[in-house]
């Protein structure tokens, strides 16, 4: 089990009664329908923390991540950052951490240096600084120097998803935001991209909010867990905690007996 | 600033990346503007040549034997047929003649464009001619009459219009086509993968999460588009001026017979403007530019995918040609000054007068002005469409 400084009591992140609702309008003159996607959902996580969500499809985890990146605006509730406040402060929080999606979206015409370096350069880093430091990273990586060059598209998936991460940490953040980084990758690469976010954790102390389906991913890298269903966090705590308070041996049957629900797709293995 | 370029210099990478991208909106028009414009007159100038230089079979009823004389004079191999429009509609023969009661009755196939049957009938309409005038001749001369008499006075067209309308040729009416063809077709391949591909690869929320006020990603992108649009206009114009003028030297004899015969189609034209005409067509185009390209890319935005924001914006594409379409008649209006206030109608109005070197002061500033306001309302139509959120993850 991971525990962390326990001296370490500073908050990275703090949400508190968070809720989002959709509206669509059904048929082109219909009525709006609303769908609360968050209701009322209440968390903090300490700096240097990993905290996993778990959650089905349609929990929830995907509007979460985005509100928190700054991409959604809150129906309700409040969430502060680093010190910083959202929606005021969106400008100087963007500048302080990096987001991963599900699905290692890139430019896959343009090489992993070209990806980085326009990244880099979005983020105020000056062209000279930003090749260097995506070269560092590109080694970090264990990528040959000659595939620096190679389009994206040329890539396993794994690789790609490593380079996504290795994108949000151009600019060192301090707070890393990870929405499902290792959904639809293969045993290997899953593995490949565990022990890079255990590594970039050891190495830099990130604080890292994850998302995802996969409850042994949750249990080897998080400090602490959460379970989101239908919009809300139903239980947190460490693995072991959860298992206690649900009377099961593992993760997903203290996931099914708290929250009434399956995770319904993409558990792998480690 | 640095934003802006930084992204408009990313989304041109990813097209030079595209070679299929670049050899069609690049490399293809160089080379199909000439072909376009001067393949089928040269084509019609050929034809028509060797269906004068060679002989033609044309069905005839009952025609004399001096008539029939007359014909084989023009080149035309007169052949006895039972059913003269049947033989011409089954193509035995390329046009028949009937003479019943003093009257001539000619058949050829003179619908659905330029077709070989018509020149037939214009050769033998010229034979018949020349055998008429020479059969009144000899009349008149039998009763001591001169033939001065059937001409009392001579008619003489000749075209006032000014050196650059006459220059022009078929430019006028082609410049804005081509200008809203290749504005559109060039930049749409980077309005989409801006817009729409950047939601269906997902890449959009990683650039929306970057420290980038959205003004500036909005304009880095448009500037990209913009970039696309005028190397492919220019491409198109460069094919349009150089191969032009390779293709007018090499079939040089073939274009100046053309243009002796009376009926032969307007040629390419070519354009005779002084510095300011180029300045202002220039800056039309441009302004035009940004209009289509701040539309293009509220489409691509709110479009899901690739192929949605294809199929939005190629409506786009007849919208703007309809106004082309009418200013075939332009010279049966009389031009209102508020006509320069319409969208897409201002623009291919004023290009056409600027052409015709008729353009007046008043005309362009509407243009360009209300031009200008379109392409504001359309960006900031753009960019609240980039502050939607139902629009953004509309996918």
């Amino acid at each position: 089990m991971l525990i962390l400084n326990p001296t370490q009591t500073e908050l990275a992140i703090e949400v508190s009664d968070l809720k989002k609702v959709f509206r669509k309008r059904e048929g082109l003159f219909g009525p709006l329908k609303e769908e609360w996607a968050l209701k009322g959902v209440s968390f903090h996580v300490r700096k240097g923390e990993t905290y996993a969500l778990l959650g089905p499809n349609g929990s929830g985890k995907s509007t979460l991540i985005r509100i928190l990146s700054t991409l959604l605006t809150p129906d309700g509730g409040t969430v502060r950052m680093l010190g910083y406040r959202l929606p005021e402060d969106e400008a100087k929080l963007r500048r302080k951490m990096g987001r991963v999606s599900v699905d290692a979206a890139f430019y896959k015409k343009l090489s992993a240096r070209e990806n980085l370096l326009y990244a880099a350069q979005l983020y105020g880093l000056e062209p000279r600084q930003a090749e260097k430091r995506a070269m560092q990273i590109l080694e970090q990586l264990g990528l040959e120097s000659r595939r620096f060059d190679d389009p994206l598209e040329e890539m396993s998936r794994g690789m790609q998803q490593k380079i996504s991460i290795a994108r949000a940490l151009l600019i060192n953040p301090p707070l890393l935001l990870l929405d499902e980084p290792t959904t639809g990758l293969d045993p290997k690469s899953r593995r490949d991209v565990q022990a890079f976010l255990e590594d970039l954790r050891a190495r830099q102390g990130t604080t890292i909010l994850l998302t995802t389906h996969d409850m042994a991913e949750a249990e080897r890298l998080a400090h602490r867990i959460g379970f989101l269903a239908h919009g809300r966090l139903v239980a947190e705590g460490t693995a072991d905690e959860l298992k206690r308070r649900a009377g099961t041996a593992d993760l997903e049957e203290a996931f099914i007996a708290l929250t009434g629900e399956e995770l319904n797709d993409e558990a792998g293995q480690p | 600033m640095n934003e802006i370029l930084i992204i408009a210099r990313k989304e041109l990478l990813s097209v030079v990346r595209e070679r299929r991208v670049l050899f069609t909106t690049l490399v293809l028009p160089i080379f199909v503007m000439p072909l376009l414009m001067f393949g089928p007159i040269l084509l019609f100038g050929n034809v028509a040549q060797k269906t004068q230089e060679s002989v033609q079979r044309v069905g005839v009823v009952g025609v004399p034997v001096e008539v029939l004389e007359a014909l084989k004079r023009a080149k035309v191999e007169p052949v006895p047929v039972a059913n003269p429009q049947e033989a011409v509609q089954n193509r035995e023969v390329q046009a028949a003649l009937i003479y019943e009661n003093g009257r001539y009755t000619l058949y050829g196939r003179l619908s659905g464009g330029a077709t070989q049957s018509a020149l037939v009938v214009e050769k033998v309409q010229g034979a018949l001619r020349a055998y008429k005038d020479q059969v009144v001749a000899e009349r008149l001369r039998a009763r001591g009459i001169g033939t001065e008499l059937l001409e009392p006075f001579r008619l003489e067209i000749e075209d006032a219009s000014r050196e650059q309308e006459r220059a022009a040729g078929l430019f006028a009416f082609l410049i804005p086509y081509f200008l809203v063809l290749f504005i559109q077709t060039g930049g749409m391949p980077v309005a989409v993968d801006a817009t729409a591909g950047e939601k269906e690869k997902g890449t959009l929320e990683a650039l929306l999460a970057a420290p980038v006020p959205l003004m500036q990603i909005l304009l880095g992108k448009g500037l990209a588009v913009f970039v696309m649009s005028l190397l492919s206009t220019l491409a198109a114009m460069t094919g349009l001026l150089l191969g032009g003028g390779m293709l007018r030297s090499a079939f040089s004899a073939q274009l100046q017979a053309l243009q002796r015969e009376e009926n032969a189609p307007q040629l390419g034209g070519a354009l005779a403007l002084d510095p300011l005409g180029y300045l202002s067509i220039l800056v039309t185009a441009v302004l035009f530019a940004l209009l289509v390209i701040a539309l293009m890319i509220s489409l691509g935005l709110y479009a899901r995918s690739y192929k949605e924001a294809q199929s939005y914006m190629s409506p786009l594409m007849l919208v703007m040609l309809v106004p082309i379409l009418f200013l075939q008649f332009s010279d049966f209006l009389k031009l209102q000054d508020w006509f320069f206030v319409l969208p897409f109608v201002n623009v291919v109005l004023a290009i056409d007068s600027i052409v015709k070197g008729m353009v007046t002061v008043p005309q362009l500033g509407i243009t360009w002005a209300s031009t200008l306001v379109f392409a504001g309302l359309a960006l900031y139509l753009a960019y609240h469409s980039f502050r939607r959120e139902d629009v953004v993850f509309r996918n």
